[in-house]
């Protein structure tokens, strides 16, 4: 379980306080493949950021009861300058997994070929992407925290990382962010739609995706 | 007036003077266009004029020259290669690129057709380069099969389907003008269908000749009554003509039919607008929104409408749609800011009315008011700390994170340039350098009765200890950031562990330089090496302390660390780096006392020194300065945490 705890956050800018999430208090099952609906701007990736305790919440707290992944996102956790298998040594060193199994999953799962040798900064954004799942998927996490990501690489990656986390379920859950109707009817079965800086929570997917989309009519 | 297909007629009849006199008439009129010109210059030639056809051929444009001259080598090879080529006639490949046509492979019988027209022998090139350019018009190449069309007239007996595709290709590239004088030589040579008539008027359209578009259309609608598309035309030019009326009789003539094409519905329904049929059309234009939702210029002119009809939550889910969906387009000469102003319009009016429950306000209160389902309801009596685990286990995992980053440190180190370390050699060492030769050029041999080698060795690396430290830890979060978004890896884990291999590094360097001091013939003590280190943990202490308070308060004022760039030069020359306090005069010492690298640089020094050390060293002074300054830096990093990894 995920436990928000009075969880807040905003911004201030030069037009005033601007909140991405408005006082929140909800706990989320670590064991089922969640997704948050949103549109570009509503504050996902932060809230995801958040989850993760990559980024401080404004107030409130954040009680995690399993072990969380790093939010795998566009901003990328790699160091430009180190190669793959470098950035790959230090994620294991950082959650204690033996490095040489993780550079053996990761470069296998992310078809890196010669390009694992390689400085991170000479990837495109799809291989970063491809990277960052196996990466991930080589640690063992109770919960995967996902950032619109599929989004990234071809058709048949797609459908590789689809696979992966089919099998993990039974073990793993997963926590996806997207502003894609489509996608998290595709990965999830549960959701939330985070809107105007309010995180509601849906007894089922349908009815979310319902809700999502009288938003989508009046925005 | 005489018109090209005049001249072509002559051409064909054979006679070249009366084409010459003709072509100078247009020519000085200036009425001749590309392929007039091109088709000008060629009788000239032919005429052994070269001079002025040489004018001819300077006044046109760059492209239309290119494609001129290429097809000119082009034949000029053709000819030196033409005994060959009567000996062993090449296979006809007419047949084959035909054949790709039909088959829809239009790039493969391009370059079939390319490859033709060098093998094919000078009687036929017209009809290869026609065939060329009906390849390329097909495959999209639009501009490059325009001017082989204008190649194929000149080269082939004039024909009525050549002057058509001409001005079809140049009807694409939207050269109205050029498309225009095509018609006219098909219209010229008795090509009166509708077909052309329309394609006539669309050129005339292009140019907003709008009267002359009426005429023709006019007259292909006499011919062609019934075809669609002559209508919707027709009565677009009369929308342009402001004949409202007459358009929206002639569309209501297709009743249904028309909803099939969305262009024409949207002029009929404009029509009616304009017609004063404000109801019809708005619920004709809800229709063709409902119909073809990414229709930009429709779901336009829909907002228009509600707008009109002060129905501003329509016009505003209409502009807000053109918006925000990229895949709506909108008609050229409209641009979003357009669309925005109108919006901003509505909004305001809204404002005014004091209705704003469209603005999206109603959906959060929704929000807040619904049940929590069971299963995301906040629950209580969880272990606070069940995810943090045990002591041991938090510590195992800060150990790894730090090792980590360490490890990270070193091998970018290593990989950003191959001096890598030996730059933290030859930057004290040019230091040193520099200082040795300035002094013993004055003549010293030594300071307070130590080598001055020595001195000045002790002196430099053991600033260097706080100046790295500081270097290092102002800009750890800026070059580790990435790393930043493993929760697990912590804006203080980054900068010690920076500061830890800073430490580590110049410890080697100063063993280095103190074995070089040795091999150099000056021999020394080394009195307390607990002290010694405990001083240089403080000079890294302080350096980092100064390092993350400036990088937290440059959150707040960028200029900062240039300004504390100046602080760390001064603090250069008055640590006593190639002095000792005593050597100064005593007002200065009153003030440079205070400055406690001073101190920790001295006692490190007295370290290695025979003479009995000076009396005025405070550790317990410099201790206690460097706490706080650690203190300091510890606190704004703190407080600034958020501001530091937002920058």
């Amino acid at each position: 379980m995920i436990h928000l705890v009075d969880l807040e956050k905003s911004f201030l800018s030069s037009q005033g306080r601007h909140v991405v999430l408005h006082r929140t208090n909800l706990s989320i099952p670590s064991d089922m493949r969640i997704g948050v609906l949103g549109m570009n701007g509503a504050g996902k990736s932060t809230l995801l950021n958040m989850i993760a305790g990559s980024e401080p919440p404004t107030a409130g707290r954040v009680y995690r009861e399993c072990r969380c992944s790093w939010p795998l996102g566009f901003a990328g956790s790699f160091q430009p300058n180190l190669t793959g298998i470098e950035n790959i040594l230090f994620a294991a060193r950082v959650y204690g997994v033996d490095g040489d199994d993780a550079v053996a999953f990761a470069s296998e799962f992310a078809e890196l070929g010669e390009y694992i040798n390689m400085p991170v900064r000479t990837y495109s954004a799809g291989m970063k992407a491809r990277l960052a799942f196996g990466l991930s998927l080589a640690i063992d996490f109770d919960i995967y925290l996902v950032d619109e990501i599929t989004a990234v690489g071809d058709r048949r990656f797609q459908e590789k990382c689809r696979k992966a986390f089919a099998e993990r379920t039974s073990k793993s859950g997963l926590c996806f962010v997207s502003h894609n109707e489509a996608n998290i009817r595709a990965l999830c079965d549960i959701a939330l739609v985070l809107h105007n800086g309010y995180l509601v929570p849906f007894e089922d997917l349908e009815s979310a995706l319902e809700y999502y989309g009288s938003i989508m009519r009046i925005e | 007036m005489t018109s090209l297909g005049d001249i072509i007629t002559l051409l064909e009849a054979g006679d070249f003077e009366a084409a010459t006199r003709e072509f100078e008439g247009l020519a000085s009129t200036d009425q001749l266009d590309a392929v007039g010109r091109v088709l000008y210059s060629v009788v000239l030639l032919r005429s052994n004029r070269m001079a002025e056809a040489n004018e001819q051929i300077g006044r046109l444009s760059d492209n239309e020259l290119a494609s001129w001259a290429a097809g000119a080598v082009v034949s000029s090879r053709q000819e030196e290669g033409l005994a060959d080529a009567r000996l062993d006639p090449p296979p006809d490949r007419r047949p084959e690129i035909i054949a790709c046509l039909r088959a829809r492979d239009f790039d493969r019988a391009c370059a079939l057709a390319r490859h033709h027209i060098t093998t094919v022998p000078s009687e036929n090139k017209g009809k290869a380069r026609a065939l060329l350019a009906r390849c390329l018009e097909l495959s999209g190449s639009y501009t490059e099969a325009l001017s082989n069309y204008a190649l194929a007239v000149d080269l082939s007996p004039p024909s009525n389907r050549l002057f058509l595709r001409a001005g079809r290709c140049a009807l694409q590239c939207k050269r109205y003008q050029t498309a225009n004088s095509y018609f006219a030589i098909a219209h010229h040579f008795g090509d009166n269908g509708p077909a052309t008539l329309l394609r006539m008027a669309t050129a005339e359209i292009g140019l907003s000749m709008w009267a002359r578009a009426h005429n023709l259309l006019t007259s292909a609608l006499v011919k062609a009554p019934d075809k669609l598309e002559v209508i919707c035309r027709l009565a677009y030019v009369e929308l342009q003509l402001d004949r409202a009326e007459e358009a929206l009789a002639r569309l209501n003539t297709l009743g249904t039919e028309i909803e099939n094409w969305r262009e024409a519905w949207l002029w009929r329904i404009e029509a009616q607008r304009r017609c004063g049929l404000q109801d019809q059309s708005f619920e004709e234009a809800t229709r063709l929104c409902d119909r073809y939702p990414f229709y930009g210029p429709g779901r336009l002119l829909l907002g228009d409408l509600a707008m009109n009809r002060q129905d501003f939550t329509t016009a505003i889910d209409c502009f807000r749609r053109i918006l925000s969906d990229e895949s709506i387009r909108l008609r050229s000469g409209m641009s979003n800011a357009d669309v925005e102003r109108r919006l901003q319009l509505c909004l305001d009016s809204l404002k005014q009315a004091g209705d704003d429950s469209t603005l999206g306000t109603v959906l959060p209160e929704q929000a807040t008011s619904r049940a929590i389902p069971a299963m995301f309801q906040p629950k209580t009596g969880f272990s606070h700390d069940a995810a943090k685990g045990t002591f041991g286990s938090a510590l195992t995992q800060q150990f790894g994170v730090i090792q980590a980053l360490l490890l990270r440190e070193v091998r970018s180190r290593f990989s950003r340039n191959k001096l890598g370390y030996l730059w933290a050699i030859i930057e004290p060492a040019l230091q040193v350098m520099v200082f040795y030769l300035i002094f013993s050029a004055i003549g010293s041999k030594g300071i307070n009765g130590m080598p001055l080698i020595l001195f000045l060795t002790t002196g430099v690396i053991s600033f260097s200890f706080l100046q790295n430290a500081y270097a290092n830890a102002s800009d750890a979060v800026a070059a580790n950031r990435p790393l930043l978004i493993y929760p697990r890896v912590k804006t203080f884990d980054v900068v010690l562990s920076r500061v830890i291999l800073q430490f580590c590094t110049s410890i080697i360097v100063l063993v280095i330089f103190l074995i070089g001091v040795l091999l150099y013939g000056e021999t020394y003590p080394i009195r307390n090496p607990l002290e010694i280190l405990f001083c240089l943990v403080l000079l890294c202490l302080a350096g980092m302390g100064m390092g993350m308070a400036i990088n937290a308060l440059a959150t707040m004022m960028r200029s900062l660390p240039m300004i504390f760039g100046q602080v760390m030069r001064i603090l250069f020359f008055t640590s006593g780096i190639f002095f000792t306090l005593t050597d100064l005069p005593h007002d200065l010492q009153m003030y440079l006392q205070y400055n406690p690298f001073l101190h920790l640089v001295e006692i490190i020094r007295d370290n290695f020194s025979y003479a009995r050390p000076p009396e005025w060293t405070d550790l317990t002074y410099a201790t206690s300065c460097v706490l706080v300054l650690l203190l300091f830096g510890l606190v704004s990093h703190v407080a600034l945490h958020r501001k530091i990894l937002a920058s």
